[in-house]
């Protein structure tokens, strides 16, 4: 109940995040959280609420978000094999990538819907995305560990 | 493969996200939008003067209601001449509007178009492809809707497209957007047309989306390039999506299905 009760107070921050930095992700630190927590019934439900609410009020045909997720899947068991997930280089690599992917594929999907993109996707766009992933993450894993784990913050 | 492929086909994938993801995204949003004009209408009901504030807000909506009116009224007598001429033309259909409340702007990762979500949906009769107007002027269509939230394509963003007449020289054209916070494109306009500078560019009515005779855009610079066979044309758009609050939706009078509360004119 708690633990629900975290992820609903997370969806509503990131939504009003969102609200205040158009163009912006702040739901997928939330899934890679979750993923190094090993809450994998919570990552397949809460990925498909946040996937619906991203393509729901994005302007692209539906199934970026998928292949989106699933990049971010891929990535993660891949640097899994090497590296400890929790590490923070290997997350610091994972949010790069994403900020990266993310740029691609919503270039890619909006290129093959014939959609003309309005150029936001700058260099500097590129950093804030990382930068936003970065500071998501560090505040939700560190709550995470300090109400749901017994592990020292 | 196939799951894009079905939902290209039946677009099950699309409708379900717009009506569930645009659906919880809305009422989150509502309603700390809701609390906000509370306090805000409180601050200014209150700490100012209150009786002033009171006629100029009321001045306000006049002056707002008056401006649709004279556009309107001006393009109808710059037409009247030439439709008097018209033997057999189609009375234009009734066109009503209502209301709608600006909750987001260019919502999320996937907001790679100019949009913004506005608080009414199918339940309350929005369906796509319906102008989106202020007293000021055109601000573009609804995109995507959801039950009760819609998106909002902007006239700013490069995949729109209106076809204009401008106001005096009745020259035509197609206006497209170039990005947010950029002018707009007048393409398709010949090198010997009598267009002006500083001009009015109203809807055509010819897409069969927007009334004809809508502000839209004025004319700013026109340039003459020695390769084109047509004029560079950049105009401002009239409305400003990032200052506007509220919004109208035009409908057919035909189309409409719910009319509930809005008070249709």
């Amino acid at each position: 109940m708690k633990l629900a009760f975290f992820w609903i107070l997370f969806t509503c921050a990131a939504v009003w995040a969102q609200y205040f930095f158009p163009a912006t992700d702040f739901f997928s630190p939330g899934l890679v959280v979750m993923l190094q927590f090993g809450l994998y019934k919570p990552v397949l439900f809460a990925g498909l609420v946040w996937m619906l609410m991203q393509e729901g009020t994005g302007g692209l045909a539906f199934g970026t978000m998928i292949l989106f997720y699933l990049g971010l899947m891929v990535f993660f068991y891949i640097g899994g094999f090497f590296l400890e997930v929790r590490n923070i280089f290997f997350t610091m690599f994972l949010l790069l990538f994403m900020a990266l992917f993310k740029i691609w594929i919503v270039s890619a999907m909006a290129s093959l819907q014939d959609f003309v993109l309005s150029g936001q996707y700058s260099f500097e766009d590129f950093l804030v995305q990382a930068g936003v992933y970065f500071l998501v993450w560090m505040i939700i894993f560190n709550l995470y560990r300090k109400y749901f784990t017994n592990e020292p913050v | 493969m196939s799951l894009y492929t079905w939902n290209s086909r039946t677009q099950f994938l699309d409708r379900l996200a717009s009506y569930s993801g645009l659906e919880m995204v809305g009422w989150i949003i509502k309603p700390g939008k809701w609390v906000q004009a509370r306090v805000l209408d409180s601050w200014e009901s209150y700490v100012y003067l209150v009786e002033v504030h009171h006629e100029n807000q009321i001045l306000k909506e006049e002056i707002q209601r008056l401006r649709m009116e004279h556009a309107r009224l001006s393009e109808e007598a710059a037409s009247a001449q030439r439709l008097k001429r018209l033997l057999e033309f189609a009375p234009p259909p009734e066109w009503s509007r209502f209301g709608a409340r600006i909750i987001a702007h260019g919502f999320g990762p996937l907001g790679t178009i100019n949009t913004v979500i506005i608080d009414r949906g199918k339940l309350q009769g929005v369906l796509p492809n319906l102008p989106v107007v202020t007293p000021s002027g055109v601000m573009g269509r609804t995109f995507r809707t959801g039950l009760n939230f819609s998106s909002v394509l902007l006239l700013s963003d490069p995949n729109s497209r209106i076809p204009v007449i401008s106001s005096e020289t009745r020259v035509m054209g197609i206006l497209a957007g170039q990005g947010y916070q950029k002018t707009l494109s007048l393409q398709y306009v010949h090198l010997n047309s009598p267009l002006r500078e500083g001009e009015l560019l109203v809807t055509s009515g010819l897409a069969g989306i927007y009334p004809r005779g809508l502000p839209v855009a004025r004319v700013k610079e026109i340039l003459r390039s020695d390769i084109s066979l047509f004029l560079t044309v950049e105009a401002i758009p009239l409305v400003d999506s990032k200052d506007r609050e509220e919004v109208l939706i035009l409908q057919k009078s035909e189309n409409i299905k719910t009319q509930g509360e809005f008070g249709v004119n």
